[in-house]
C-alpha cells in the first residue's frame, strides 16, 4: 500500500462512499477551465473493479517526488499548504512528475501538453470545489490529525463484532 | 424472500453510478452463502421481477446468480427471465418433459417448476452455451413456442409472453389499459422503455381499467416523450424532474435549454416536439420497409384471454374489440392511416420525402 507522508490538508476519498459518479471530475474542469471534460480534472475517479471505487488528488507529499523529478525545476512546494505549483513557462510537458506520482495525481492537460495538478483550489474562499459538490459527501479536505481520527473510527468499526453494530461516530 | 428492503438489508455491497449521475440507481448485490456464493451483480427492477417472482423462486440468491449469468453473457436479463417462465409453465402443463431439458450438468434432466432455483440456473446456462433445448430457448419465446408447437401440437403460444418477439416487461397490460396498446403498437414490441404508457395508469392520471377516446394521444405522447429522452439521451428516471410530471409542456422548454446550452443552437418547444415526433415516425418506417403490418400490433394470446385471479386486477383481460378501439384511437392521434401505415402527407409535413419513397408511399 502507498501512503502519503504529508503533513498537509489535501483531498480524501472514502472508497466505501464513492459511487464513482465522477462529479468531482466535472466540478473540478468547470472551476479551472469553464468546460466539463474529465481530462482536464485534476481529481481523478478510478474503478479497479465493479464495486471498488475512489477518487484521487494531489496528497501534497512532503519531500514531492515530482518536485524532485522535475528537469527543470518547474514544480515548486508552497512550504506552509504544502500545494505543488507547476511553473508553466518553465514545464515542457517530459511527464517525469507524472512517472513519479504513486497516486496518479498529475495529469497532462490535452489542449497545451504542460503538466497539471490539484492546487486545492486556493485561490476560492469556500475551498475546494470537489468537496463542496460531491453528492455522497465521499470528499474530505482534512489535516493530517483529521485523517488519524477517522483511522481510528475505521478501527473501531472494525473492532466490533456483530451483532453489535457500530453506530457512524460523528 | 424477494423485496427492495430484503435485498438492500442482506446482499447489498454498494450503490454504483454513471458518469455525472447522483442517483446511483445500480444496486450492486452479492450472494454470500449457498451453492452461487460469489456471485455478484447490479440488481433493479425489471431484471428483479424476471428472474424472480416471475419464476416463483422467493430465493434472493437464485435470482443474483441469474442475473449475474445474463449480465456476463450480454443477454438481456428480462428477455431470459421469460423465457425461462415460458419453458417452466411448458414443463408444468406437460408440453416439455424432464428429458426435454438434458444437459452436461443435468444427464437425467431438469424437474422445471415454477420455483425451482437450481433448474432456473441450469438452464439459463444452457441457454448461453446453446446447449439442447437451450439453443431453440436462445432465440426467445416467440420462435421458441412456434417450433415447439408445430413439433408437438401443442398450444404454447398461448403463454409465450411477447409481443413482436421481444418479451413483455413486468407490467400485466391486463390491468393498464393505456400501457396494453402502448405495448401493442410498440416499434420494438413489448419495451416498457419505448412506451412509458404504464405511468398515467399507475399514477392515477387516467383510469387504469377502462378506456376511452383519450387514450391514443396519452399512449402516443408517451411515445414520443420517452424517444425525446433516448435521443439526446436523458435517463428515464429523470422523466420527473422538471415539473413532477411526464408531460412536454412541463419538459419541452427545460431540455430546450440543456440542448442550447450544450450546442449553442437555438432549439425551442415546437424544435424539441419534432424530435420526438420525427424518431418515432423513422422507427415505424423502418418497421413498415421490413415488412410490419397492423397485424403484428397485437398482445400476447394471454392477456386477450386468460382472466387475471388475483389482485385489484382480478378478471381482467384486455378483449379483442377494446385492442382494436384503442389501436384505432391511437393510429388517429398519431396522424396515420386506419391500418396503422404512414401517410405521405404526414411524412413531408416531417421533412422526410425520401422516407416516404422508401417505403413506397
Amino acid at each position: 500500500m502507498v501512503a502519503s507522508t504529508s503533513k498537509y490538508k489535501y483531498v480524501v476519498c472514502d472508497p466505501n462512499l464513492c459511487i464513482g459518479c465522477q462529479i468531482c471530475e466535472y466540478v473540478c474542469s468547470y472551476t479551472k477551465t469553464g468546460e466539463y471534460n474529465s481530462y482536464r480534472s485534476r481529481i481523478r475517479t478510478v474503478r479497479a473493479d465493479e464495486v471498488l471505487i475512489t477518487a484521487i488528488a494531489c496528497r501534497t507529499c512532503e519531500n514531492a517526488p515530482c518536485v524532485i523529478a522535475c528537469p527543470r525545476d518547474a514544480l515548486t512546494q508552497d512550504s506552509v499548504t504544502g500545494i505543488i505549483h507547476i511553473d508553466s513557462v518553465k514545464c515542457d510537458g517530459c511527464a517525469w512528475c507524472v512517472e513519479a506520482c504513486d497516486f496518479g495525481a498529475i495529469s497532462i492537460n490535452p489542449i497545451n501538453k504542460l503538466a497539471e495538478i490539484c492546487d486545492q483550489c486556493e485561490t476560492l474562499e469556500e475551498g475546494p470545489q470537489c468537496v463542496k459538490w460531491c453528492p455522497k459527501d465521499a470528499l474530505e479536505y482534512t489535516t493530517p490529525d483529521q485523517r488519524a481520527q477517522k483511522s481510528r473510527r475505521e478501527l473501531i468499526k472494525d473492532s466490533i463484532e456483530f451483532p453489535i453494530k457500530a453506530k457512524d461516530p460523528k | 424472500m424477494v423485496s427492495g428492503e430484503y435485498l438492500d438489508e442482506h446482499h447489498k455491497v454498494k450503490v454504483i453510478a454513471c458518469a455525472q449521475c447522483p442517483i446511483a440507481c445500480e444496486q450492486m448485490s452479492i450472494v454470500q452463502t449457498g451453492p452461487f456464493a460469489g456471485a455478484m451483480t447490479g440488481v433493479e427492477y425489471e431484471s428483479l421481477q424476471a428472474n424472480s417472482s416471475n419464476l416463483g423462486i422467493s430465493d434472493m440468491r437464485a435470482c443474483i446468480q441469474l442475473l449475474e449469468l445474463a449480465d456476463h453473457a450480454g443477454m438481456d436479463s428480462m428477455s431470459m427471465g421469460v423465457t425461462i417462465s415460458y419453458a417452466m409453465e411448458c414443463y408444468e402443463k406437460g408440453v416439455l418433459k424432464k428429458e426435454d431439458f438434458k444437459c452436461t450438468q443435468f444427464p437425467e434432466g431438469i424437474e422445471l417448476n415454477f420455483g425451482n432455483g437450481e433448474g432456473a440456473v441450469a438452464l439459463a446456462k444452457m441457454i448461453r452455451d446453446r446447449e439442447g433445448i437451450g439453443n431453440l430457448l436462445a432465440e426467445g419465446t416467440r420462435i421458441a413456442s412456434k417450433a415447439i408447437d408445430e413439433e408437438r401440437e401443442t398450444e404454447s403460444y398461448k403463454w409465450a409472453m411477447n409481443i413482436k418477439g421481444l418479451e413483455c416487461p413486468g407490467y400485466d397490460a391486463r390491468g393498464l389499459k393505456t400501457f396494453s396498446v402502448g405495448l401493442a403498437v410498440g416499434t420494438r414490441g413489448g419495451c416498457h422503455n419505448r412506451s412509458a404508457a404504464y405511468d398515467p395508469d399507475i399514477q392515477g392520471e387516467v383510469n387504469r381499467f377502462t378506456i376511452d377516446e383519450t387514450r391514443g394521444k396519452v399512449a402516443a405522447d408517451s411515445e414520443e416523450y420517452a424517444a425525446v429522452y433516448d435521443t439526446l439521451p436523458l435517463c428515464k428516471f429523470i422523466r420527473r424532474c422538471f415539473t413532477g410530471k411526464a408531460d412536454r409542456a412541463g419538459a419541452w422548454p427545460s431540455i430546450a435549454k440543456l440542448i442550447n446550452a450544450t450546442t449553442g443552437w437555438h432549439y425551442d418547444y415546437d424544435d424539441v416536439d419534432m424530435i420526438g415526433i420525427r424518431a418515432h415516425t423513422i422507427k415505424k418506417a423502418f418497421n413498415i420497409r421490413e415488412g410490419w403490418t397492423t397485424e403484428d400490433d397485437d398482445l400476447p394470446w394471454r392477456w386477450k384471454h386468460d382472466p387475471m385471479t388475483k389482485g385489484a386486477s382480478a378478471g381482467y383481460i384486455v378483449t379483442e374489440e377494446e385492442l382494436a378501439y384503442l389501436k384505432d384511437i391511437y393510429y388517429k392521434a398519431k396522424g396515420w392511416t386506419a391500418d396503422g401505415m404512414l401517410p405521405k402527407e404526414l411524412l413531408v409535413k416531417l421533412g422526410m420525402p425520401d422516407v416516404a419513397e422508401q417505403i413506397g408511399v
